[in-house]
């Protein structure tokens, strides 16, 4: 088991990549704390977890909202100690989302506080709980907008572009703690989120067409890289953006 | 096991990082064909014994990497004992600590012919075999020096940078295939050619702490560390990433 003994902590687990990582983790048993906002479906996948032989509990979590980070924490240590994963899965894309000039400013705030911010918060107050011991990981979820141009999508593209320099940061840092921390960049993942904006065919085409592999990547794509990442098999790994992207035509 | 029945061909296998890819591929399934230059053949055949006394399968083979018909009898050979090739990795290399002033044509040339043209060799030789297989694995070694120079290392950062870019090159013409190709980029690892390069330095301890300094985890890697990288590569795990390249530095690129 890749995991035995584990801790890890995952945000926006409640669908698409996040409940893909959940289940991978799960099966190379890893202990769960699962954070989503939507309660009803988090249950859900918890529930699966824990009626699949695996141990997990969940909490409800607005990631944008530091007072209910900081009591999700308080939990977290009395009842762990400490963890030795955390997963920043959860982010958003936004419909109104557009080109720099036609970019409404409540958008851009609401992209770079849900998708950059929250990501803060949750490395802000898991680390105490990661670096009580070594061999600890976090993996925050990047994009193609991490590294490559996004026409359409300025906040988004700001909000992950961010991502790898505040890792690098953390990896530079807290190194000699035995904490690593890597980006994870997948590419298009048929994921609820993704369904929201290529509904149209000929999207969909046009992105399947662009990637080398010529397909659309899976959540189990995303979910090994994750659990290669957050394993001891990759102890040597820090500050570093892995793609997961079949081979986006650049 | 992630490799069960795969066959792979792993060069440059007789020690360091070669050898540890040799070994954990074998471990998990997979039979392995590996090479070594003449020089270190007896190495080579230790590597081959420890395997098969774990189980597994392993064959041994004599090879210049950078001779386009060494190759040629290299992947002949491989294919006449197990009749196809899955995962190749491209390990193989030489390094020179040298600034372009002070490297000769014949040392930029040879550089370059052990670990870019030898790239060129076994991917050019293995892709045949694997679209007859339907599809394949292939890694090359790189390195940080193929994104950062290093001082006095002009023909080696040069190569690096060379088989970065191939990687990505042949993964863009090859994925239609079904052949996937990545690179890994390892930072300083605690191999047989650090100990050489540092015993060349004048205070090879003063040097070990300035190698340990360029990585905020605050050591070295290890051979197994890199080869866990290339087992990622080289199982279904992987199979959405090709023309990657995935940095196993602790840290070191984060560096200015």
């Amino acid at each position: 088991m890749r995991l035995d003994k584990k801790i890890a902590l995952i945000t926006g687990a409640a669908q698409g990549q996040g409940e893909a990582v959940t289940k991978r983790f799960a099966e190379e048993n890893c202990k769960l704390i699962l954070v989503d906002k939507n309660i009803k479906k988090l249950q859900e996948v918890n529930e699966n977890i824990n009626k699949n032989g695996g141990n997990s509990i969940c909490y409800q979590t607005d990631v944008t909202n530091e007072k209910n980070v900081k009591i999700l924490f308080e939990k977290v240590k009395k009842k762990f100690d400490h963890i030795n994963i955390l997963y920043n899965n959860a982010g958003v894309l936004d419909l109104n989302d557009a080109p720099t000039g036609e970019l409404e400013t409540k958008i851009f705030d609401r992209l770079i506080e849900i998708n950059l911010k929250g990501i803060f918060l949750f490395c802000h107050y898991a680390i105490p709980l990661l670096i009580k011991k070594r061999n600890s990981v976090i993996l925050n979820v990047g994009s193609v907008a991490s590294y490559a141009g996004d026409s359409n999508f300025h906040g988004y593209a700001a909000s992950k572009g961010a991502l790898p320099a505040y890792t690098r940061s953390i990896a530079s840092y807290y190194g000699k703690f035995g904490l690593r921390a890597n980006v994870i960049c997948p590419g298009f993942i048929e994921t609820p989120m993704v369904e929201t904006f290529v509904k149209d065919k000929s999207i969909k085409n046009q992105i399947i067409s662009s990637t080398m592999l010529g397909r659309f990547g899976k959540p189990s794509d995303v979910a090994n890289l994750a659990l290669f990442l957050a394993s001891d098999e990759a102890s040597f790994i820090t500050g570093a953006n892995y793609i997961v992207d079949g081979g986006l035509i650049k | 096991m992630r490799l069960k029945n795969k066959v792979s061909v792993v060069t440059g296998a007789s020690k360091g990082i070669g050898k540890s890819i040799a070994k954990k591929f074998a471990i998990e399934g997979s039979k392995v064909s590996i090479c070594s230059r003449t020089s270190s053949k007896k190495e080579g055949f230790k590597v081959v014994d420890e395997i098969i006394k774990n189980g597994g399968e392993a064959i041994y083979s004599s090879v210049d990497v950078s001779k386009y018909n060494e190759v040629e009898k290299f992947i002949q050979r491989t294919i006449d004992e197990w009749g196809t090739i899955d995962i190749l990795v491209n390990n193989a290399g030489i390094g020179m600590l040298k600034s372009i002033e002070d490297t000769s044509s014949n040392e930029w040339k040879n550089i370059m012919e052990n670990n870019v043209e030898s790239v060129f060799n076994c991917t050019k030789l293995v892709i045949p075999h694997m679209r007859k297989n339907g599809g394949g694995s292939i890694i090359n070694l790189a390195s940080v020096a193929s994104y950062v120079g290093f001082a006095d290392d002009a023909a080696y950062c040069a190569s690096k940078g060379g088989v970065l870019m191939l990687t990505r090159q042949t993964a863009l013409d090859y994925s239609k295939e079904n052949i996937r190709v990545n690179s890994i980029c390892p930072g300083f690892i605690g191999t047989p050619e650090l100990i050489h390069y540092l015993s060349q330095t004048e205070d090879p301890k003063l040097e070990m702490e300035k190698v340990i300094d360029y990585h905020p985890i605050g050591r070295i890697g290890t051979p197994e560390e890199v080869a866990n990288v290339a087992l990622f590569f080289a199982s279904d795990e992987s199979s959405f990433v090709t023309g990657a390249d995935l940095a196993v530095d602790g840290g070191l690129l984060t560096r200015p």
